[in-house]
């Protein structure tokens, strides 16, 4: 026993002193790959917005080649993020410009109003400004509108083309009962909350940024309240359902290692401070959002998330911006205490606010539907 | 500026004498010296206009939007003068008349906006 013992010593150390490397088998076979690449249903890509399709074309995901994918380095994602940041920042910088040029004539005009204007007069005068403030923002919005519309448009019927892919899958498991479980329940649910933020939500706060620029033209009007209850209203019914698709993602992925949680901390604290209305409850539901993006490990799935996120990221970006200059603009028009002004920009602030959330929750279910659909794949 | 004081105080001294005797006069004198100091004025009006402009071109598709606040002022101004002018006289009906038509004129002026706001408002929520 000793021997034997004294044995096992002397080998260890032995290994221990003489060290060798060791490699993965790296000669994946490729014909193997590409069979498996056939059997995925790719006709949704097809959907795609025409500058999204380039990019992932230009990069060559379009062809599912695992090394596209490994190949692609930080720079080539960060000068990607730069042109959105670019395309996206020109329009509403330009239209802050307007809008300050506006304000401060404006506000020139109406200090002539304790020598030249009457009250009546002065009244008329801040309604032409707030008119004129209105229709420059409208028409230089109204692309960004467009382009939030198109967005959650587009992604919507990139799922629905999903769905027949994802009915077969099922049905070749052999497991339908089962099988529509909680998977086909958050799938469903997704889709249900892109079909509502495609014609409700984004309607509603149209109808609300219609009802702001009414006010802010006539202030005597009162709609403030009308305006109060729109968008407490609309925030509660997106928080509702951004919590009740997080909480039963949270109930599928219960078992997720606690350890992870401790790492996604700060990106928890970041989107609650970020994210507004909704930024609470996706934060919760992180970790299970994390569990569900593990469970994309084939490039179909990476280069369909890589789509949402292009797909997405315009409209998010473009939206952010114009809140941010339209919130100086609002700061700016305060400091000249024009009343009739800042209450039109502060509705299409609150209008943006409305649309923003809706596009990030659109692009969160987008993405976890995404996991969703290529894990069933994977587990046929 | 002192053109303008000179002239002011002119017209102040002529109304006060006049005022005893004649009442007409007096109130002619005021309606010379208000027209006298606005003309006087009148040309640097067009200088700052212009500067608005030149600084409203950079901003693309919204010089027409600025001429058109310019215009209201202007509107505004000239029958804010007249209806002083009208109160002055102690014609209260007929400086109102003046304020109304000029509400409704420029209501007329702003009435294509209004449209555009509406088209593009039903646009967004069709």
């Amino acid at each position: 026993m000793k021997k034997f013992i004294t044995t096992i010593i002397i080998l260890m150390v032995i290994q221990l002193c003489v060290p060798f490397t060791v490699f993965a088998d790296d000669d994946i076979d490729k014909n193997e790959y590409i069979n498996s690449l056939n059997s995925y249903d790719l006709s949704s890509f097809n959907e795609l917005d025409s500058d999204t399709y380039d990019f992932l074309e230009s990069a060559g995901f379009l062809d599912f080649d695992y090394e596209n994918l490994i190949n692609l380095s930080f720079d080539d994602l960060k000068n990607e993020f730069i042109s959105i940041l670019k395309g996206a920042v020109e329009t509403p910088f330009k239209a802050m410009l307007v809008i300050l040029v506006f304000i401060i004539l404006s506000s020139f005009f109406k200090s002539m109003k304790s020598s030249v204007f009457d009250e009546e007069l002065s009244s008329m005068y801040s309604t032409v400004s707030a008119l004129v403030i209105s229709v420059v923002l409208l028409m230089k919005l109204k692309s960004t509108i467009a382009l939030s519309c198109s967005t959650i448009s587009v992604c919507s019927d990139f799922m629905f083309a999903f769905v027949p892919a994802f009915c077969a899958i099922v049905a070749a498991s052999g497991s339908a009962v089962s099988a529509f479980s909680t998977n086909s329940l958050l799938l469903a649910l997704a889709q249900i909350l892109n079909y509502i933020s495609k014609n409700i939500f984004i309607p509603l706060s149209n109808a609300f940024l219609a009802v702001g620029i009414c006010s802010g033209i006539r202030s005597e009007l009162n709609l403030g309240g009308i305006m109060s209850f729109f968008k407490k209203n609309i925030t509660t019914a997106i928080s509702v359902c951004a919590a009740g698709f997080v909480s039963i993602l949270s109930i599928k992925t219960a078992v997720a290692s606690r350890a992870d949680a401790i790492g996604l901390r700060s990106i928890r604290f970041a989107i609650n401070s970020v994210v507004p209305v909704i930024g609470s409850a996706i934060s919760e539901g992180l970790l299970s959002i994390q569990s569900y993006s593990s469970l994309i490990r084939t490039s179909v799935g990476v280069v369909g998330i890589i789509a949402v996120l292009l797909v997405f990221l315009p409209a998010i970006i473009e939206v952010a911006l114009w809140r941010l200059f339209l919130n100086l603009s609002v700061i700016v028009s305060e400091t000249f205490c024009d009343s009739s002004v800042s209450s039109v920009i502060k509705a299409f602030c609150d209008a943006l606010l409305i649309m923003n959330v809706v596009l990030i929750l659109s692009m969160v279910t987008t993405i976890i539907s995404i996991g969703i659909l290529v894990a069933a794949r994977g587990s046929v | 500026m002192m053109q303008i004081i000179g002239i002011s105080l002119c017209g102040l001294l002529l109304t006060v004498l006049l005022r005893d005797y004649n009442k007409t006069i007096s109130l002619i004198v005021v309606m010379a010296t208000a027209v006298i100091i606005f003309v006087s004025v009148a040309h640097n009006l067009s200088g700052i206009f212009g500067y608005i402009s030149k600084i409203s071109s950079g901003a693309e598709g919204t010089a027409e939007y600025i001429k058109l606040m310019m215009k209201v002022l202007g509107i505004t101004l000239i029958s804010q003068f007249v209806s002083d002018m009208c109160r002055d006289a102690g014609e209260n009906s007929l400086a109102n008349q003046t304020e109304t038509s000029v509400k409704i004129i420029v209501v007329l002026m702003v009435l294509p906006l209004f449209e555009s706001v509406l088209n593009i408002i039903t646009g967004l929520l069709e």
